[in-house]
């Protein structure tokens, strides 16, 4: 090992050193110099994310604890830039002395999740998988309770409890899985799988179970759902934009990233019982986020419950992944754009919208469309999007997953299908009530004015999130026809 | 020439929305314009190019996502004899539509209408399930819109409930394409039909019935058919005429050109099932009208009668029958939005669209009355005007293969004759018990919308070669799948 192997690991390195550094001079820099300075990390951490991806050798590195593959570059990549949206949108859109947010503190904390985030699509040791999970979700923890209102500190309280309990489920499945094969590297436990007879298998299957309820926890899925409503409730939009995103969609690209190399398309018993675990947790929560979501009429819990039922569609390409049909995953890394951007949109409008109405309810949309027409049209863009309505990038993103995890021979794969296109109806019901309200001639008709010096940039963000919406949506090809290489360059790595 | 016919709509709707604002008012114009300038191209399309092969023509190709599926996803668009008379038919109606539209002053409308004449000219011209779907599903958008926004009544809960029917029929048909592109290892229409012989188990069945269902909801009928009623109320007057004209031949389009072709011996098989259940549509719909008061419901209930003919021409599993069937959509797409039209004529007059409170205002619009009367005698199949030719052939093909349901299904046109006469004579006929203030019609809007269906109405009605021969044309690629 030399030198040049540790270049592999600058982009986390510079993210979580920047959030060291943020914190730090946030005691002494004013706001307009701090966003310069996440600037910079972000754009630096870019950069050397670019770097790697076209000079680095792809394979293991760190006595085969770190995989790095251009899969994970491009992620850091989009991890690093929807930091930098939200980070950025925070300090436009926020009054941040009348939010008691601390601009620092928040920027400080993003960067760590993002930096763990970074890591741990990497890793491919459970011990490192456990230390990144358990940062991210630290670091929310704090993030939830930012804004020091006893609403968010319910909340922050709240999802530590939750969070806590799945972690030690989750640690406690990954002892058994240490136990059962006597190594932590998810590429030796994949072999020692696939040399198992079916009888021992069981073991195994009962510590990814308890892995799964972990994780399914930080994904939203149903039965591990019940933390996600309330913590919506009481965070601020543009934190809860961020878990919605990031944190979310990390669990997920770690989640497929497990299933691919655990089972290695060698389908047995044991991915088999596990997919259909899966499609459980998937359809029930899709099922349950859109029905629940139809009857709300709260902007937070609405987004809250479809976020649920979005946990549910990606769980598809999960599904699909341990169904030995790799190109799931591909299909998770499309829908996670589709969606991050979608939701980002629909957030940031959300958040936009109740700071000039100082509601949540649906209602105060009202009209939303004659009061400020570029807001009311990048907003339906969202939703249109998030709905899965054609030419836009969720459309593309919900065919994909939905392509990719038909298969013949497995019966429950149809059902998933079904559920899954019915739940896009069920789904139009509350997004288009929303656009419907959103372009109701409202008689009061008073302007929705952004905050006056920062209108420009953030006109610029929504309007550069809405048209990578439609761009990925007419052309997935920007986003697959590098994840599909990728990921024949990451089986190969790994066999 | 065909991605122009495809592109003019959506550039239209965007020059239309970024219009100065002292140019707002001449966004109609525009459109019209649009419409026109599609209109004369999609026609010189079909006198250039030869069509008599029945294979696509003019296709054109670009790259679209090569790693998206195991096999390249082209866009490419292309036309052939049925997929261009129903753009043709398209422009037409459009141009109606645009044109009755003449006093509303929003522009936003317009850009919806470009927008939808778009989508549907998009769903007639791919060759890439993909494509089509997407243009199906962007169909959606300004139709809530129009509906939602322009509408009457209770035009809030009919937008929902049109949306949410065209997603449950979006829904299934989305299964089906993922089906059939799994199994043919391919999206592009051509080579699905051209391997047709590959694609005989238990998945092509699932497809079959999932891609018939959605079609069947769209075209409606029968047990589908709830949301035509509702959306055709409360929309506008061009909304309807496009909805009736236009939306509903999707349907029909989608069985003739998707399902016929891969999976024609599942359509065979089932025939006699599809074929009845077309004739039932036809009668039920034809007895609904007779309950109904509402003039707009009356013609809403008498499409969905009359699109019962295309599924009885299609389950029929003879060519004249199915030549029957298309032809059916393009007649009916004309009859049914001139009586659209005619409906908005005499509500913007009336104010009211009850059949009880109008009476003997044939005395005051003349003109008017004459036109429905033309429309009305069309939509019961009178020899001399074009929607005879239709049902004839339809009749005529399925009466060897099913003789039973065919006597059935002609009952249907007795029914019809009955309610439009009976309406007819109800509305315009009689002694007239109010003065209305408006005349008739007499601005060249009006005129002109009313104008380009009825002229081919009644010239494909005395003269029908050249409508049939284009039909003949389109079903040529049947004869090639064999």
């Amino acid at each position: 090992m030399n030198l040049d192997t540790f270049v592999i690991l600058l982009p986390p390195f510079i993210v979580l050193l920047g959030s060291i550094l943020t914190l730090l001079s946030s005691m002494f820099l004013s706001g307009r110099l701090l966003i310069l300075v996440a600037l910079l990390i972000f754009a630096t951490a870019i950069l050397s994310s670019v770097m790697n991806l076209s000079t680095q050798e792809t394979g293991l590195f760190f006595s085969d604890t770190y995989l790095h593959s251009s899969f994970g570059s491009i992620l850091e990549i989009f991890f690093s830039l929807s930091g930098l949206i939200v980070i950025a949108f925070s300090y436009f859109a926020y009054n941040l002395r009348d939010q008691k947010l601390l601009f620092g503190d928040y920027a400080a904390l993003t960067m760590a999740v993002l930096g763990s985030a970074m890591i741990l699509i990497h890793s491919i040791d459970l011990i490192l998988v456990f230390v990144a999970l358990e940062t991210i979700a630290i670091c929310q923890y704090i993030l939830v309770s930012l804004p020091r209102t006893e609403l968010a500190a319910t909340s922050s309280i709240k999802y530590l409890l939750n969070g806590a309990i799945a972690t030690a489920i989750f640690a406690f499945g990954l002892v058994f899985l240490w136990g059962a094969t006597a190594s932590t590297n998810i590429i030796e436990i994949s072999s020692i799988i696939a040399g198992l007879e079916v009888k021992s298998i069981a073991v195994i299957l009962f510590s990814v179970v308890f892995m799964t309820a972990g994780i399914a926890f930080k994904m939203g899925l149903m039965p591990f759902h019940s933390w996600l409503p309330d913590v919506y409730y009481g965070g601020p939009f543009n934190i809860i934009a961020f878990l919605s995103v990031v944190s979310k969609g990390t669990a997920f690209v770690f989640f497929g990233f497990f299933g691919l190399l655990i089972v290695n398309q060698n389908i047995n018993d044991f991915s088999i019982w596990w997919s259909i675990l899966i499609a459980c947790f998937a359809i029930t929560s899709m099922t349950f986020g859109n029905v629940a979501a139809l009857q709300s009429n709260n902007v937070k819990k609405i987004l809250a419950f479809s976020s649920i039922a979005h946990a549910g569609y990606f769980a598809i390409g999960i599904i699909a992944v341990l169904l030995g049909n790799n190109i799931g995953l591909s299909a998770i890394g499309l829908y996670f754009v589709a969606y991050g951007f979608g939701n980002l949109l629909v957030f940031f409008i959300s958040a936009l919208n109740s700071q000039a109405e100082n509601n949540f309810e649906l209602q105060s949309f009202s009209g939303l469309f004659y009061k400020n027409k570029l807001l009311g049209i990048l907003l339906t863009i969202g939703l249109l999007s998030l709905t899965g309505i054609p030419p836009f990038a969720g459309f593309i993103g919900k065919f994909y997953l939905f392509y990719s995890v038909f298969h013949v021979d497995y019966w429950w794969t149809w059902i998933i299908i079904i559920f899954a296109v019915s739940n896009t109806v069920i789904s139009a019901g509350y997004y288009f009530r929303w656009i419907k309200i959103i372009f109701s001639n409202d008689l009061d008709q008073k302007i929705i004015s952004l905050p006056n010096n920062s209108a420009k940039y953030i006109n610029l963000i929504l309007i550069c999130l809405a048209i990578s919406i439609i761009l990925i949506g007419i052309f997935p090809d920007i986003i697959v026809s590098h994840t599909s290489d990728m990921l024949s360059e990451l089986v190969s790595i790994v066999n | 020439m065909i991605p122009f016919i495809l592109f003019i709509p959506f550039v239209a709707a965007l020059i239309i929305a970024v219009l100065p604002s002292s140019l707002g008012h001449q966004s109609k114009l525009l459109a019209l314009f649009a419409s026109f300038v599609n209109l004369i191209i999609s026609i010189i399309v079909l006198f250039t190019s030869d069509l008599s092969l029945g294979q696509y023509i003019g296709i054109y190709e670009v790259a679209w996502a090569q790693n998206l599926f195991p096999f390249d996803i082209k866009f490419s668009v292309g036309t052939d004899a049925l997929a261009l008379a129903l753009v043709i038919l398209t422009n037409l109606l459009t141009i109606a539509a645009v044109s009755i539209s003449f006093q509303i002053k929003e522009r936003l409308y317009f850009v919806w209408l470009m927008i939808l004449q778009g989508s549907i000219i998009g769903v007639f011209v791919s060759i890439n399930l993909i494509q089509f779907f997407i243009f199906w599903e962007l169909e959606l958008i300004p139709m809530f819109m129009l509906i939602n926004f322009w509408g009457t009544g209770n035009r809030e809960y009919s937008a929902m409930k049109f949306v949410l029917y065209t997603l449950v029929a979006s829904a299934f048909i989305l299964i089906g394409i993922i089906l059939l592109g799994y199994s043919a290892n391919s999206f592009d229409i051509i080579s699905i039909n051209q391997n047709g012989d590959l694609l005989k188990n238990w998945i092509v069945v699932c497809a079959f019935w999932t891609l018939l269902i959605g079609f069947l909801i769209k075209l409606p009928i029968f047990p589908f058919h709830t949301w035509l009623p509702d959306a055709h109320t409360d929309a506008p007057t061009a909304v309807s005429v496009m909805l009736a004209g236009i939306l509903l031949k999707m349907g029909g389009y989608g069985i003739i050109k998707i399902v016929l072709p891969t999976m024609g011996y599942l359509l065979n098989e089932h025939g006699a099932f599809l074929g009845f259940l077309g004739a039932f549509s036809i009668i039920y719909g034809a007895i609904q009208t007779l309950k109904q008061s509402d003039l707009k419901r009356v013609i809403a209930f008498s499409s969905i009668s009359h699109m019962g003919f295309v599924l009885v021409g299609i389950a029929s599993n003879s060519p004249l029958g199915i030549l029957g069937a298309s032809l059916q959509l393009i007649t009916h797409g004309l009859i049914s939005g001139l009586l659209f039209l005619c409906v908005g004529l005499v509500y913007e007059r009336t104010k009211t669209r009850e059949i009880t409170e109008m009476q003997g205002i044939v005395k005051q619009f003349p003109v008017i009355t004459l036109i429905m009367m033309v429309a009305g005698l069309a939509s019961l199949g009178l020899p001399g005007l074009v929607g005879f030719i239709a049902e004839i052939t339809i009749f005529l093909g399925a009466y060897d293969s099913r003789p039973l349901t065919t006597i059935f299904a002609i009952t249907g046109v007795l029914f019809s004759a009955g309610y439009i006469l009976w309406t007819m004579q109800r509305i315009f006929f009689g002694p007239s018990n109010k003065e209305y203030d408006s005349k008739d019609i007499s601005d060249w809007p009006q005129f002109l919308s009313v104008m380009t269906l009825l002229v081919p109405t009644v010239i494909f009605g005395i003269f029908p070669q050249p409508l049939v021969a284009i039909m003949e044309h389109g079903l040529n690629f049947l004869i090639s799948i064999g």
